[in-house]
């Protein structure tokens, strides 16, 4: 599929191409079943299918490769993709949450290396939080030093997802004097097997190697890695805020109707469909991800059109965390005491831990609700709060 | 034609002066409106505008009947006998002809004549042989009676589906309105109140639930938007659904965070809520609705999603 389209019929194309069973595609059927880091190999053949194929292509500039046609032919991708019983490969969460900021910011970068991400051909990691920055992002500490063609990058980056397993670090430094905050934040683009790098994968409760601490020892990095200009760092995170919040809710709402199905699907086998009961845990799950869904949609929209995506859709990551978690719980008390017990529901479970994070990364849900509190329902400020720092604008 | 967002906003505004005046006869104050123009515009909107005002202004007016007759293509003046709490919205269990036994609801006053749904259709209906009586309840301000008796039906006229889409829209909108209308009320209390020397919407414990409320209500109004513009009865109903547990949840945050006051009577909270809870409880109730799509997620049936790209 290679002519620009409509969205109607790059939906319908999709579809028809997925419900086919392409051979291309069987060998990707088991994916559930894999560890993550084969679960995560396993997208990049994905990704490396659909955009051969044309279709992960739409949505995307043609500066990397794209043809064109904004965020939302990205959003039906996705749809499709899980309501035909795949997944939304790894790579295309930070791709999509990293993808427009280095296209947006770092136009040379972006068509050196943004179609090897999209094609699945190399893995980018959002290196943001620190050890003593994680809810005050603006206080990280990971030191970019200027040099002659470059920086010098000292410091330690913390909870990356993917990180071990990525190619380039969307990283996030200190270029201001240490109590510069938001001011003084660049953006670098990091090789991962650059000298002075060292990443240790870090085990998640349930087991998995989701996620890693990264050390940075006298890395260089030259200017050209740059992404925006020395000290823009915060507006480009707030910049890429925005597809997190639209993207990654439209991603995951996908992701979790398909779990969904997944769940009734296994009820059924287990003879557990009749109950009432049962029916009102997945109602009500179905009923949190719909509110995902159409609110997503809306941001989504919005972010097609080119409006600025604003403190609002704080609301998007609250439903995510809603969504995520009804999902789980739902399958945690609906499987029993089998849910815990049982070795063939350690991909339900990996999956419940993953869901307790949906609270706490992208801004942890005390922070989405004080931005809404401050900033939509115009409640008075936190008297503590506000005494001890100005709030970033 | 379509109203624009000015028009629709001054609409809003006459609608709800309209319903603060308490019309004694919502079909004629309709009329003064110029109601019909607005409906033949943009049917969709006319219908939100109008049940969100109704719902703010706790009016006891037959709302929803002047939706469903402008969705069947009846005067505005026509009145329905709802199905009672419980019973399908689809009206009296199919067949329905000869002598039935009718048990439902009169949203308003009590008129000579009304229609009932049954059968995918409606009949007319002279209502004198039936006992009419106020329905108590949560919210007796709402004005509601049980009607019940035997009727003698012959042919069904209309299509009850196009106003049974209408109303489940309708009812919707009215408790999304109910619920802003209580997250106002509780968030200029905490403006207001002070307690240890500051306002008590300072406190995170506070902020943060009404937070919550406003994201549980802003995922729902999302959900009827999308449900309007994609169309359909499982949409629709869905939306009613999130509307109501939106409700649910702004009416027990509102609630907690307005301290003893908010479960005075005399506080214009409980009003907003009480309504809501009886709107949450008619016509499928949000619990009915969700046990459905849970259901037909079970049977694996693929449930209706809402929501595109």
């Amino acid at each position: 599929m290679t002519a620009p389209t409509s969205l109607e019929e790059y939906r319908v194309e999709l579809r028809d191409w997925l419900s086919s069973d392409p051979a291309a595609l069987r060998d990707l059927r088991g994916w559930a079943e894999l560890e993550h880091e084969r679960y995560v190999a396993l997208g990049q053949e994905l990704s490396a299918i659909t955009w051969e194929r044309g279709f992960k292509r739409f949505g995307w500039p043609v500066e990397v490769g794209g043809l064109g046609g904004g965020p939302r032919y990205r959003a039906v991708y996705y749809d499709e993709l899980c309501a035909a019983g795949l997944f939304v490969p790894e790579g295309d969460f930070s791709g999509e949450v990293l993808g427009p900021a280095v296209i947006r910011y770092a136009p040379a970068l972006a068509a050196e290396y943004g179609a090897a991400m999209l094609s699945g051909r190399e893995l980018w990691g959002q290196g943001f939080s620190e050890p003593e920055a994680g809810s005050d992002l603006a206080a990280l500490r990971t030191r970019a030093t200027p040099t002659e063609g470059g920086y010098l990058v000292n410091g330690q980056k913390v909870w990356t997802s993917n990180g071990h397993l990525a190619d380039r670090l969307f990283t996030l430094v200190r270029t201001g004097p240490a109590d510069s905050r938001h001011r003084g934040i660049s953006v670098l683009f990091i090789d991962a097997d650059s000298p002075g790098v060292l990443r240790r994968p870090l085990e998640f409760a349930s087991g998995a190697h989701e996620m890693c601490e990264t050390f940075f020892d006298d890395v260089t990095v030259p200017t050209a890695r740059r992404i925006g200009a020395e000290n823009e760092g915060w507006a480009i995170a707030m910049f890429l805020l925005q597809f997190e919040r639209a993207m990654y809710s439209a991603q995951r709402q996908a992701w979790l109707l398909a779990r969904l199905r997944e769940l009734a699907a296994q009820l059924r086998r287990t003879g557990q469909s009749g109950d009432p009961a049962a029916a009102d845990v997945l109602g009500r799950a179905w009923l949190a991800v719909s509110l995902l869904r159409t609110k997503s949609a809306q941001t989504v929209a919005r972010l097609d059109a080119g409006e600025t995506v604003g403190p609002a859709a704080s609301a998007d990551k609250v439903l995510l965390a809603a969504a995520e978690q009804g999902v789980l719980d739902a399958a945690r008390e609906l499987l029993g005491a089998g849910f815990d017990a049982l070795d063939e529901n350690a991909s339900w479970r990996a999956q419940w831990w993953y869901s307790r994070a949906s609270s706490i990364y992208g801004g942890s849900a005390e922070i989405q609700r004080t931005i809404l509190a401050d900033r939509v329902l115009g409640l008075p400020p936190e008297q503590a709060r506000a005494a001890r720092i100005g709030a970033p604008s | 034609m379509t109203v624009d967002a000015a028009t629709a906003e001054l609409l809003r505004g006459s609608l709800a002066s309209m319903f603060g005046d308490r019309p004694h006869d919502l079909a004629t104050a309709l009329d003064e409106l110029g109601w019909a123009d607005v409906v033949d515009a943009d049917t969709e909107l006319a219908q939100d505008l109008l049940m969100a005002e109704h719902a703010r202004a706790l009016s006891t007016a037959p709302a929803l009947d002047a939706v469903a007759a402008a969705a069947l293509g009846l005067a505005a003046s026509t009145r329905f006998v709802w199905p009672y709490f419980g019973a399908s919205s689809r009206g009296l269990p199919s067949p329905c002809s000869g002598l039935v036994e009718v048990r439902g609801l009169l949203l308003g006053d009590i008129p000579d004549a009304a229609m009932v749904p049954g059968g995918g259709g409606v009949f007319s209906c002279d209502l004198a042989s039936l006992e009419v009586r106020p329905i108590g309840g949560v919210d007796p301000t709402a004005g509601w009676h049980l009607v019940s008796g035997t009727l003698r039906l012959s042919r069904p006229e209309r299509d009850w589906a196009l106003a049974e889409l209408a109303a489940t829209r309708g009812l919707a909108s009215s408790l999304l309105a109910l619920a802003e209308s209580a997250l106002e009320v509780a968030i200029a209390h905490v403006r207001s109140r002070h307690q240890f020397g500051q306002a008590v919407g300072s406190y995170q414990g506070v902020r943060h639930r009404l937070a919550g409320a406003y994201a549980a209500l802003a995922g729902a109004q999302s959900l009827l938007t999308a449900a309007t513009v994609e169309g359909g009865l499982p949409a629709a109903r869905l939306a009613k659904a999130a509307a109501g547990r939106a409700h649910d949840r702004v009416a027990r945050e509102a609630i907690q965070v307005c301290g003893a006051v908010g479960l005075s009577a005399e506080f214009p909270l409980a009003g907003f809520v009480r309504r809501g809870f009886l709107l949450d409880a008619f016509f499928a109730s949000g619990r009915d609705i969700i046990r459905s799509f849970g259901q037909a997620l079970a049977d694996g049936a693929d449930p209706v999603r809402v929501g595109k790209f």
